[in-house]
């Protein structure tokens, strides 16, 4: 038993071994496409690489970085300085790494394209009108302006545009996901955008140059810790500068417009650019894929609910006697409960960083009340005559728990095992977003491309564990409790 | 050591449970190898004075001294091991099976399994319980064989001292009677030092050597049954064996 679960807590793949190169991505396309092509890239120079996409946001993958559970992803210039450092206006690339080295991480050559705002117009009416910058946005004051909410009120959205521009035209506010069909429908001329934008191949639109250098720059590049093997380097910066803003864009609409896989999309840019000459080393096949997923989320609930037993059980048995000691305990472990599991594994990160670790300790604490609830019940529900015969016969206050007391309580207190292992099994599907995989990682990535069949791949497999863990249950409660105390 | 002091002695014994007085100054000797039978009636500490036998209650005040010595109640367990003790509502754990709840303690005890089985079985055949019963759990059992085997559990040790809070009440009078009868073969085939706390006066009459009459938490008379009987101490035993005795 002990060495099964030394076994769970230190056979941990995220550990992986030196010469793995561990690699990170954000939960949109372009992060994951990027991961991927960087991926099948140091693959194809020979390394060993483990995918870690799909983390929840800026800062889980920042975190992640400094904590070495990744060694590089993919991030925006803009993004770096603004929201990792703080720094406002625009600091130059020699400023942004000499901070970065205090943290010991560094930025790679820039992929050569800019993902910043930029405002889109039909192709048609740029040609009709020869619209090729802001600046000739002024001579045509008759165009119709649609601009995301966030864009009409940002200080580096439109009100700021409009005053380094010198522009007085009017803006209609339009819903973003809207805007390039009313684009296309003719309903407005101009929108705002992301320079990548996958859709902006597909809807047909020409961006506007931004002549007076107004919006601040978001150049792609790796995000890499300082410990990254000079090999590995040498072989990302043979990336720099190989993705302008078209090519980004050409890549973005084959996930999103087309719908081909992200690993067949990085293969073929790879193999475009020259890069790689040789069929790309495959990833993963989706039943490996599965396979992993499905033993890394059966190590996060098992660890978890073990753990939550081994703790759980005994306290529950010191403190039943106690009315106010288990009010204490069920109330503490309640409060537990009621963090939303999304924010309770936020909370983790600052405590215990990403990856395994917070997130079985968050699956942990969430088990907690079931099991330690059940058992307080259980042992309470004993007749009192029982173990007054158990103390008067002659039993040890260890022998009256172990023969008497936790026999009678073991099928109620099994049944909150139960619940925290169900509960733990749909809750760990969320632990993807903090950059623990398991059976969430598909889902995360499914919910960040609008892929319905990837969503699947991942909810389909957790809630037939679940059904499993059911079962399984029902079996050891068969084996373990006769069937007239069930 | 006095190797012929009383089986159970009480000296000036006060127990108070939150302000209700439940035994009141008691002070008593139980003779050994005989059957004492505390009566009285419910809520008269009976069943509170028996439970300060094996330990489940300390006293407030006064000493019990219990096979010859004070109790040290930082060791019952070992003490508890040479008393038996049997209840009521029997209180078998339905857990384990009939056979299982008379040899829990031997087996804890490192009892060689020859030496359980042949210890069960032979308080099972003295009972009169078929022997497959053993492999019944208590629920499957009539209210008749519980208790047996509440006795059986209660013997298995072979103690010196036998604790019976109204073991025998709850059964129908057919029962009852089939219960004495075995209870007073056993006792036969094994003389041993018997409490028995009980409201029934016949059945006192009928099992018991010696009579204890308690009330409200005081002792009123014990002496020889024929003796308690034939002469009352006071107008509440006089009443008692009137009412329950004619």
């Amino acid at each position: 038993m002990r060495a099964f679960l030394l076994l769970l807590l230190l056979g941990n793949p995220a550990v992986a071994a030196d010469d793995t190169i561990v690699i990170g991505s954000k939960t949109f396309t372009e992060s994951y496409l990027l991961a991927e092509i960087m991926s099948q890239h140091l693959e194809n120079a020979g390394f060993t690489v483990e995918r870690r996409f799909g983390f929840g946001g800026t800062l889980v993958c920042y975190e992640a970085l400094v904590n070495g559970e990744i060694d590089v992803y993919p991030e925006y210039t803009g993004t770096i300085s603004r929201t990792i450092l703080g720094l406002d206006g625009k600091p130059d690339a020699a400023d942004i790494n000499a901070r970065l080295a205090g943290r010991g991480l560094q930025t790679l050559s820039p992929l050569g394209f800019n993902n910043t705002y930029a405002l889109a117009v039909a192709k048609p009416i740029a040609s009709a009108r020869r619209l090729e910058t802001i600046s000739d946005l002024a001579l045509h004051d008759d165009l119709v302006l649609g601009f995301s909410h966030e864009f009409r009120d940002r200080d580096d959205g439109w009100p700021g545009l409009a005053q380094a521009y010198g522009l007085d035209l009017a803006t209609r506010g339009i819903e973003h996901g809207l805007a390039y069909r009313a684009i296309a429908d003719g309903s407005i001329d101009v929108t705002d955008a992301y320079s990548t934008d996958g859709d902006i191949e597909r809807y047909e639109l020409v961006l506007l140059a931004d002549d007076r250098d107004f919006f601040p720059r978001y150049d792609a590049l790796p995000l890499a810790r300082r410990g990254l093997v000079s090999e590995a380097v040498k072989q990302l910066e043979r990336l720099a500068g190989r993705i302008d803003d078209a090519a980004m864009r050409r890549l973005n609409a084959r996930v999103v417009v087309d719908r081909q896989e992200i690993p067949t999309v990085a293969a073929g840019f790879l193999r475009d650019t020259g890069l790689a000459t040789a069929n790309p080393v495959t990833a993963d096949g989706p039943l490996q894929r599965l396979a992993r997923n499905t033993l890394r989320h059966i190590q996060l609930t098992l660890t978890a609910v073990v753990l939550a037993c081994l703790v759980g059980v005994p306290t529950g048995v010191l403190v039943h006697r106690s009315p106010a000691a288990s009010r204490a305990v069920l109330y503490v472990a309640g409060l537990l409960q009621t963090i939303p599991s999304i924010a309770l594994l936020a909370l983790m990160i600052p405590l215990f960083g990403v990856g395994v670790l917070p997130a079985v300790i968050a699956l942990f604490l969430y088990s907690l009340l079931p099991i330690l609830r059940n058992t307080v019940t259980a042992l309470n529900s004993i007749d009192p005559l029982l173990r007054r015969v158990a103390a008067g016969m002659g039993l040890t206050g260890a022998q009256q728990v172990r023969h008497v007391v936790l026999p009678l309580a073991s099928p109620n207190v099994l049944a909150g095992v139960r619940t925290a292992a169900v509960i733990s099994i749909g809750t760990a599907t969320l632990a993807a977003f903090i950059g623990a995989g398991g059976l969430g990682e598909p889902i995360v990535t499914g919910l960040a491309l609008n892929d319905t069949r990837l969503i699947l791949q991942g909810a389909i497999p957790a809630a037939l564990l679940a059904l499993l863990t059911e079962l399984l249950f029902e079996a050891i409660e068969r084996r373990l409790v006769p069937a007239h105390l069930r | 050591m006095q190797e012929n002091a009383a089986a159970v002695s009480f000296q000036s014994v006060s127990k108070v449970f939150a302000g209700n007085e439940a035994l009141r100054d008691i002070t008593l000797d139980l003779p050994r190898n005989a059957v004492t039978a505390i009566v009285g009636e419910s809520g008269s500490g009976k069943s509170t004075l028996l439970e300060h036998i094996n330990g489940l209650h300390r006293p407030d005040r006064g000493i019990v001294s219990v096979l010859g010595e004070p109790i040290d109640y930082s060791a019952l367990t070992g003490l508890r091991h040479r008393i038996g003790y049997a209840v009521q509502r029997v209180g078998l754990f339905p857990h384990l099976r009939a056979g299982e709840n008379i040899s829990l303690t031997a087996q804890l005890l490192d009892w060689e399994s020859g030496q359980i089985t042949a210890r069960r079985c032979a308080l099972m055949r003295l009972f009169e319980l078929d022997p497959a019963l053993a492999d019944r759990y208590p629920h499957e059992l009539s209210g008749g064989q519980q208790q047996r085997v509440g006795l059986c559990r209660a013997m298995m040790l072979q103690p010196e001292l036998l604790l019976l809070d109204e073991p025998f009440s709850g059964a129908d009078p057919i029962t009852r009677t089939g219960i004495h009868r075995e209870f007073q073969a056993w006792l036969a085939h094994e003389p041993t030092t018997v409490v028995l706390v009980t409201h029934d006066l016949r059945e006192a009459r009928r099992l018991a050597d010696r009579l204890v009459i308690v009330r409200e938490g005081r002792l009123l008379q014990s002496g020889n049954t024929t003796e308690v009987i034939g002469s009352p101490a006071d107008d509440y035993v006089a009443k008692l064996m009137r009412e329950h005795l004619s």
